[in-house]
């Protein structure tokens, strides 16, 4: 810093006088700048008199400030006098090396950027998109300081937003060029090959930044590469009205996982006035001021393609506990006592929902088919890849015109709204969401249906109902594609896309494994896009958040005081305030032998203000008593702080969804939403999020599917060692119906999956209390295993030859043997345990009549499986070897 | 600064050209690669003005490829620290204003504007102005500026200019 002054003398033959100064103390110079007007004096001054008068201009030779003055207007100067001395250049703007102030190079002969062969001030880079360009810190903190005064007085905060998964979703994969609302683009850069983007973003999305534009200035700060955050915000924002040039990419991002390290360098002056939005807490390492947003996912199978290298994609985030933790767990060999327990809590959560809800049998085999196309999809290989394409090619079309219905169908998609939450209610089997939905509409759209089917049936010579059914939906779907296609306004060629999809096909020739051809042309979440109105909340939020901050700014402002509010204590505080007289226990959501307060949930319940409790706190007579639990957050019911809650009226039960909308929404959600019921319990377990009844359908991943398909493979000898022995039992196993509890499991929730691991933890707490009947259960955990475990085996085998078969015996109402046994056994098994419960609703449970086929007691049995790791198979095929014939 | 100069320059030829067309091929060649282009010695090099000479192609041995000495004339475009320039606004932000003297960039810090211009984040697009809003200097926008630095890549050259003197700043 303490660079030599430089002296500015007067280098005139002559005297002078100072006419003027130009410059004061401290004053900015630069080459060529003017500092003093002098009046040379000549000797002979008193003959000549004013008209010998030469003025001179005393210009500044180097870059730096006036740091002291020694002469005053009206002094007279010798030749060779000292004028002013000035400290050079400190360099507080640097670009590329050069100061931008005096221009002079900081680099080494030969070095590389950044290799400065003197100090320079400039550190700090404090423009969004050009890294090159430092500035001294001083400066720094005066830019920021004008921001902030310009921010205060235009009574606005910053908002720091996040475009993957927040604003917007994209994807890499292959995207019918038709879909409305999805922007297509290239990135031209490096290299020979420039992928396809495709980008959608979230309902809403516009009007929503449009109206925070008057709040909030807003930055995007994302990790995703400099060219790509450009077009995304072009897209967004077309006139730069909203972001203009403040865009923070992963090319200007210090630190590759983080994005904290940036924010101290565009806000200098401190992130106090700077709100977040992201869908993901770790790359700001939690920080306060972080509103953590539902992630919007529209292309199934597609997280955000910009995940650091670092991290993880967020699945578990909700139940996160450390890997390491995990694998202890596992290795204690915990697995072994619970899983029969775990899978029998379950089936009978899943027994009653069926019972429950009466069904119908055009659920049933909705539910059916789910599995089968999911199948076609990702696990048969064989179909010539040509069709395949056709197929996947008919489905988003027939998706297209399935939108087209929503949107210009009043009444059938109140219908089917309806529809949608009955499905929800009993459906205990949930594959691709989508799926179904196209069967309702399929379904609605009547006789054409029949007669395809029909049709269908004789082609294939299947008689198993999920199949035709499902057959039929393709067929169905096929002839009509046309009319689809005028239905959703669609003017496209067909066969032109046909031609287009060849083409790709040919790029992607080198992967044609089943997996992206199962994923080649996926499905996209429709129906949550048609209803994710997340946007509207998260405005709400921002809005309360501004009001509240200028709110106290105002208060402190009228009583004279200086003082700007943080905002990383505004967000915490309002959102304590959301749920703060409530009092929650968990049941049956964290294992008993972890610390609860490592869970994601339990401190998302301490953020919102809640009291949390282990212990189920009873009201009690005594009315000043203001501890007791008002909601008990259970996972699945049959709990004794379920039954506990259950007894006394004033306490919600809900289910782990509650609080995550709670946390998403930032308002107490309404807890009828979320009441525990018999069939959510069952879905809770499991792990899927359905939340909101029509808003929030997260559907599940077909690719998920189809790496399932391949967890069985991994274990084929056990898997075809069971299909022998079994196939003439099992009768009723279409292969493909097992598909569909393994994508439940690994449905996709980003805020609160269970790993089996967790479920079985949970249950471990079901145990505790039934713990006798487990032991009685045991034998009928083994039978079910191995009614699952022989459909694998199925399909793994050839499905072509084996399936007519097992169709053939499901057609026929006999059921095996084996079955009936188990029957019997499971059902006044789960009398016995409603004994010894005790518990009110136990009318609601299934007793032997309730039961409506034996597709449902495989889809339990499915559930099951899905439930237990593969390591039990060995053994349940042992205790099927002991069955009797 | 422009120049109009002689340079020389050498061409590698792939034997698939060898024909009736070759020359054509070879003048083809030296403008893409040459048109565009920045040296650190020469500077921009705006356009290829007249092919002098077209030496005696040399089979390159190992590959086949031919090699022509070529001597032409291009006009250069080469900043240098002190000239004056007309340049063209592409972005104002709150530390400076950057521009583009045709190939070149050039950056102006605020410190480089007179002071009486204050940046003003809060019009679209951003910008400098004066007080009484006379001047005001926005995207897009024509200035005159000198260069005081220029940093000279291989194949780039970047500089910084300044507005601090007479006869600087908009062009109206």
């Amino acid at each position: 810093m303490a660079a030599p002054l430089e002296e500015i003398l007067w280098k005139g033959q002559n005297r002078c006088r100072v006419e003027k100064l130009k410059v004061k103390k401290g004053s900015h110079v630069s080459v060529g700048s003017l500092l003093v007007i002098c009046v040379i004096l000549d000797r002979d001054e008193n003959s000549q008199g004013a008209q010998s008068r030469k003025i001179e201009r005393l210009k500044s030779s180097l870059v730096g400030t006036v740091h002291c003055l020694y002469v005053e207007e009206g002094q007279v100067i010798d030749p060779g006098g000292l004028v002013m001395t000035v400290s050079p250049c400190q360099h507080p703007t640097v670009m590329k090396d050069m100061c931008a102030d005096c221009g002079a190079d900081l680099r080494a002969a030969q070095g590389r950027p950044g290799e400065r062969t003197q100090h320079a001030a400039a550190s700090v880079a404090m423009v969004h998109n050009i890294p090159e360009l430092h500035v001294s810190k001083e400066v720094a903190l005066e830019l920021a300081q004008n921001d902030t005064q310009s921010l205060l007085n235009n009574k606005k905060l910053v908002l720091i937003v996040d475009l993957d998964q927040t604003v917007i979703h994209t994807t890499m994969k292959n995207v019918h060029r038709g879909l409305p609302g999805v922007h297509h683009f290239q990135l031209l850069g490096s290299g020979q090959c420039y992928p396809w983007y495709h980008t959608k973003i979230r309902p809403g999305c516009k009007e929503f930044l449009e109206k925070l534009s008057e709040k909030f200035q807003l930055h995007i700060f994302t990790m995703g590469s400099r060219p790509y955050a450009h077009t995304v915000a072009r897209i967004l924002d077309p006139d730069k009205k909203l972001f203009s040039d403040r865009i923070l990419s992963r090319d200007e991002c210090f630190d590759p996982n983080s994005k904290t390290a940036n924010l101290s360098s565009i806000f200098p002056t401190g992130d106090h006035m700077v709100c977040i939005i992201d869908d993901r807490e770790d790359v700001w390492n939690f920080a306060p001021n972080l509103i953590h947003v539902k992630p919007y996912q529209y292309f199934i199978d597609t997280d955000d393609i910009n995940i650091p290298p670092g991290l993880l994609p967020q699945e578990n985030q909700f139940s996160s506990i450390p890997a390491d933790q995990k694998r202890t767990i596992e290795e204690k060999g915990l697995m072994d006592c619970e899983k029969d327990e775990s899978a029998i809590s379950v089936k009978r959560d899943s027994d009653d929902t069926k019972t429950e809800e009466n069904s119908s049998k055009e659920d049933l085999l909705r539910d059916e088919d789910v599995p089968s196309d999911i199948q076609e999809k990702g696990q048969i290989p064989k179909k010539t890849s040509e069709n395949l394409e056709k197929d996947t090619l008919v489905d988003v079309i027939s998706e297209q015109s399935l939108s087209a219905l929503v949107s210009s169908e009043v009444p059938v998609d109140s219908s089917r709204a309806e529809e949608t939450v009955v499905q929800k209610e009993d459906e205990t089997l949930k594959g691709d969401d989508l799926v179904v939905r196209e069967d309702t509409v399929v379904v609605k759209e009547g006789g054409e249906e029949n007669t395809n089917g029909a049709k269908d049936e004789e082609q294939k010579g299947q008689g198993e109902g999920g199949r035709q059914n499902q057959g039929a939906e393709r067929q169905e779907q096929e002839k009509p594609k046309d009319q689809i296609c005028a239905a959703a306004g669609k003017k496209t060629d067909v066969k032109d896309e046909d031609e287009e999809l060849k083409k790709d096909k040919t790029l992607l020739d080198a992967v044609t494994d089943e997996k992206s051809i199962g994923s080649e042309f996926f499905s996209l979440s429709k129906d949550e896009d048609c209803t994710d109105d997340y946007l509207m909340y998260l405005e709400d939020i921002l809005m309360r958040i501004h009001r509240k901050f200028f709110k106290v700014y105002d208060h402190f402002r009228e009583k004279k005081e200086d003082f700007v509010p943080d905002i990383k204590y505004i967000i915490p505080s309002l959102r304590k305030k959301v749920l703060s007289d409530i009092r929650i226990t968990f049941s049956a959501v964290f294992p008993r032998n972890l610390p609860p307060e490592r869970y994601r949930l339990w401190n998302v319940a301490i953020a919102l203000g809640a009291e949390v409790s282990k212990e189920f706190i009873p009201k009690g007579k005594n009315e000043e008593n203001k501890t007791w639990t008002t909601h008990v957050i259970a996972a699945k019911s049959g709990t004794s702080k379920v039954h506990f809650a259950r007894r006394s009226r004033k306490v919600h039960v809900v289910t782990p969804q509650w609080l995550v909308a709670c946390w998403e929404r930032w308002e107490r959600v309404d807890e009828r939403l979320y009441h525990l019921t018999k069939s959510a319990s069952s879905r809770n377990t499991s792990g899927s999020g359905r939340s909101t009844p029509a808003s929030e359908n997260d559907v599940p991943p077909i690719q998920k599917s189809t790496l399932t398909t391949k967890k069985q493979i991994t274990i084929p000898e056990k898997g075809k060692a069971k299909e022998d022995v079994n196939k003439n039992q099992e009768g009723t196993h279409d292969g493909n119906s097992q598909q569909l509890p393994l994508s439940m499991t690994e449905d996709y929730n980003p805020l609160c999956s269970f790993s089996s691991q967790e479920i079985k933890d949970m249950d471990r707490e079901v145990e505790d209390i039934f713990g006798e009947s487990s032991s009685s259960n045991n034998s009928d955990m083994g039978d079910d295993d191995v009614s699952i475990d022989s459909p694998s085996g199925q399909s793994l085998g050839s499905i072509t030859q084996e399936l007519p078969s097992s169709s053939e015996e499901s057609l026929t109402a006999d059921s095996p043997r084996g079955w009936k046994r188990k029957r019997g056994d499971s059902s006044s098994d789960s009398d016995k345990r409603e004994e010894d419960k005790e518990d009110d609703d136990s009318n609601s449970l299934p007793s032997d009549d309730k039961w409506t086929s034996d597709e449902e007691r495989d889809e339990m049995a499915d559930e099951i499986d899905d439930l237990l790791t593969y390591s039990t198979t060995a053994r349940s095929f042992s205790t099927h070897l002991n069955m009797p014939k | 600064m422009f120049f109009h100069v002689s340079l020389e320059h050498e061409v590698l030829l792939h034997p698939r050209y060898f024909g009736p067309n070759l020359l054509n091929t070879v003048k083809q060649k030296l403008f893409s690669e040459l048109e565009g282009t920045c040296t650190g010695k020469t500077g921009f090099v705006i356009a290829v003005t007249t092919i002098d000479n077209i030496g005696a192609g040399k089979v390159v041995p190992g590959t086949g490829f031919v090699k022509y000495p070529i001597k032409y004339k291009a006009i250069l475009f080469r900043p240098f620290k002190g000239e004056v320039v007309d340049a063209v606004v592409t972005q104002v932000n709150k530390v400076g204003i950057f521009t583009e003297v045709g190939p070149l960039s050039c950056f102006i810090s605020r410190h480089s504007i007179p002071a009486d211009m204050e940046f003003d984040p809060n019009s679209n697009p951003p910008c400098y102005k004066t007080k009484d809003e006379d001047i005001v200097i926005q995207q897009d926008d024509e200035i005159r500026l000198r260069i005081v630095g220029t940093r000279v890549d291989a194949a780039d050259i970047f500089a910084i200019g300044t507005l601090m003197d007479d006869y600087l700043g908009l062009i109206s």
